[in-house]
């Protein structure tokens, strides 16, 4: 797509048609990613800073499965570790990767923009802001008991796309151009109130900053529980929905001629991955590159059609994130490496590999 | 080159005009060297940056951009040389009236405006020194210390800088005859317990490199964050593997408390929650590089070794 200018439509619209033509989730592939995927979960739960040892890791996780009582005589702080810790992390990483693949997908689909990610029209500023506006005043938001902070996150992402699309609607419509220049200016206004309330608030310098660069290590059941039910059925709506974002890549009037309503069709998709991002944001802070890069990877190793296209980013992303925080994790224990940095560090040189090796051009 | 010129032009005579209001203002108020500075003029010390910085005579109007350097220079006396201070400095009391400036992104006209001589600064974001050096205003930064032996060293410099050695000297001996009472309480003590010191919800703590770490060191206490960076942030896995006996909240500010503490998930076993040895302390007195680091010591004392204070 983003070589769309240089193709002629008739070409592309032919192009699209045949892989209209052809089922593309093909099995093998599928089983490719579910296997990698349970790979990095693995190796995701076998592997910490604490060095538990895997055969007891496996017991730990066997002994919360309903019915299996196991007599063993571990440290206390060992089921704490797998059961409450590493599990729901490498469970959040999981997710938050599927998520943000999933949205950087139907965004790059729907605006048919290959720079197009998740955080486009606001979803990480508008979090940001929200974020930053309950770690500066006065409540008491801190991790332990019930937080207060993905909720500001969660309601500030939401806020920022609302006010995008509200600017950007000219009557019933919604211009696919004004909606980015909106969302661009939005995420700009949001980002400079947030570093005016970090500037104004020095003494929380800290906390904003390692919110905004976001991470896993906070997870827990609590918070993967609360993300859950704004992720899921958003899930299911860009699932089901997600072939027609083939159909959008054809022109307004010829994916109209399919028998498509080009509008709707784009805002539900759009809500849909915009609410799953704000959930996915609010539970892991600003984690960049995944939403843009693991879409185009998908792309390049097993073509665009969104049939599979979704999919298989949701596993390769969800794969990635697992991956990467584990070295977050390893990489400088007992500290923290920002998994952002991981992401960027290992996921940029792939990406550019691929990039050089492909000579399709697909986008 | 010819498109520079208008703003070469402009950018001159703005110094000019600044030179003249400096020059003008230091004339009606307070002449250098008249009160009450002692022996050793000129004195030069070495900065962070390695800048020799020579004073002829006591600086009259300081700025000091770090709450932690304002407190030490009303603790040796040189506290009403003071003319503007960072925003977030609150102690000592009459420290507090003095008016703001920002050390985080310091506004060079506001600093200029306050017509200092010397302006003190902990970290230096822009390049501020090269454009106070323009204004022909000296600087020091004074990078926070690694050690709390460090933060003497600081505290005798300015001693120094501002005529008040002997002030400084004394004040040394006495923090370091407190933090060695302390210390005689330990009597045998080989190894102290584990200590986690939370410094933010997201988990950072003190790490070595940071002064708060060596004052556990001193203290004999095994800080369980080994890794160096400051600030660093530790896996929560790993902390909940290093299982530390007690730990310390200085991040009260953030909301935290000890009952939200030990609410975390995972947090159950580790000692110092089954033990109540969760403990909230002033997160300004533990991360302000000042005298009150023997408060913050005297306290950890009493917190690590209770059956011994």
């Amino acid at each position: 797509m983003g070589q769309a200018g240089l193709v002629a439509p008739e070409a592309e619209a032919a192009q699209i048609r045949l892989y209209l033509a052809q089922r593309r989730l093909t099995w093998p592939r599928l089983s490719l990613g579910l296997l990698a995927l349970a790979a990095a979960l693995v190796l995701g739960l076998a592997v910490g800073p604490a060095n538990i040892p895997l055969s007891d890791t496996v017991r730990i996780l066997l002994s919360h499965l309903p019915g299996v009582h196991l007599s063993d005589s571990m440290p206390a702080a060992w089921d704490d570790i797998i059961w409450q810790v590493r599990l729901p992390r490498v469970l959040t990483a999981g997710l938050v990767g599927a998520t943000l693949a999933m949205s950087g997908v139907t965004y790059q689909g729907v605006f048919r923009n290959p720079l197009a990610e998740p955080y486009l029209i606001g979803v990480a500023a508008g979090a940001a802001l929200g974020a930053t506006i309950v770690i500066v005043s006065p409540l008491h938001y801190a991790f332990g008991g019930f937080s207060i902070l993905p909720l500001a996150a969660f309601a500030g992402g939401l806020s920022a796309v609302a006010v995008t699309y509200a600017i950007a609607r000219v009557g019933s419509s919604v211009p696919m151009v004004t909606l980015v220049l909106a969302g661009v200016a939005v995420s700009s206004l949001a980002t400079s109130l947030t570093s005016l309330l970090m500037i104004l608030e020095t003494n929380r310098i800290l906390t904003i900053l390692s919110w905004t660069l976001g991470g896993f290590n906070l997870s827990s059941w609590d918070r993967l529980l609360w993300a859950l039910p704004y992720i899921l059925p958003a899930m299911a709506v860009i699932l089901v929905f997600g072939r027609s974002l083939n159909v959008l890549q054809l022109d307004e009037d010829q994916a109209q001629q399919v028998g498509l309503e080009v509008e709707r069709t784009r805002l539900l998709l759009l809500a849909a991955s915009s609410l799953a991002a704000a959930a996915a944001v609010s539970i892991s802070g600003i984690i960049g590159f995944v939403g843009l890069v693991v879409p185009h990877v998908t792309r390049m190793l097993w073509g665009p059609d969104h049939r599979q296209l979704l999919p298989m980013s949701m596993l390769l992303g969800a794969t990635f994130l697992i991956l990467a925080d584990l070295l977050a994790r390893e990489l400088n224990q007992p500290s923290e490496v920002p998994v952002g940095i991981i992401t960027a560090f290992c996921g940029a040189p792939f990406f550019l590999y691929l990039l050089r090796r492909s000579h399709r051009g697909v986008f | 080159m010819g498109r520079w010129r208008v703003p070469l032009v402009l950018a001159a005579i703005l110094a000019a005009l600044m030179l003249m209001v400096a020059c003008n203002d230091n004339g009606s108020e307070k002449q250098p060297a008249a009160t009450q500075t002692t022996s050793g003029y000129p004195v030069s010390v070495t900065d962070a940056k390695g800048n020799r910085v020579t004073f002829d005579s006591a600086p009259q109007r300081i700025v000091v951009l770090s709450p932690g350097h304002v407190e030490t220079l009303f603790a040796i006396g040189a506290g009403s040389s003071i003319v503007g201070v960072d925003q977030n400095t609150d102690y000592p009391p009459e420290a507090a009236r003095l008016p703001k400036l920002s050390g985080f992104q310091p506004n060079l006209e506001a600093i200029a405006a306050s017509r200092p001589d010397l302006v003190i600064m902990f970290y230096d974001p822009g390049d501020l020194q090269t454009s106070l050096s323009r204004l022909n205003i000296k600087s020091l930064l004074l990078a926070t210390p690694k050690t709390v032996a460090g933060i003497f060293d600081q505290m005798e410099q300015l001693g120094q800088v501002t005529g008040h050695s002997r002030e400084a000297t004394d004040l040394r001996k006495r923090l370091e005859a407190r933090i060695q009472a302390v210390t005689a309480k330990l009597g045998t003590v080989q190894q102290g317990p584990r200590v986690y010191h939370e410094l933010d919800p997201g988990l950072f703590t003190a790490c070595p490199g940071d002064f708060i770490n060596d004052a556990y060191t001193i203290l004999k206490a095994q800080n369980i964050a080994k890794s160096a960076g400051v600030p660093c942030q530790l896996s929560q896995e790993a902390l909940i593997a290093a299982n530390p006996q007690v730990i310390v909240l200085a991040d009260e500010p953030a909301g935290v408390t000890v009952a939200s503490v030990k609410a975390r998930a995972g947090w159950a076993s580790i000692a110092a929650v089954q033990n109540n040895a969760v403990y909230v302390v002033d997160a300004d007195v533990f991360s302000r590089p000042g005298p009150r680091i023997v408060d913050a010591i005297e306290q950890l004392g009493k917190l690590l070794y209770p059956e011994k204070f």
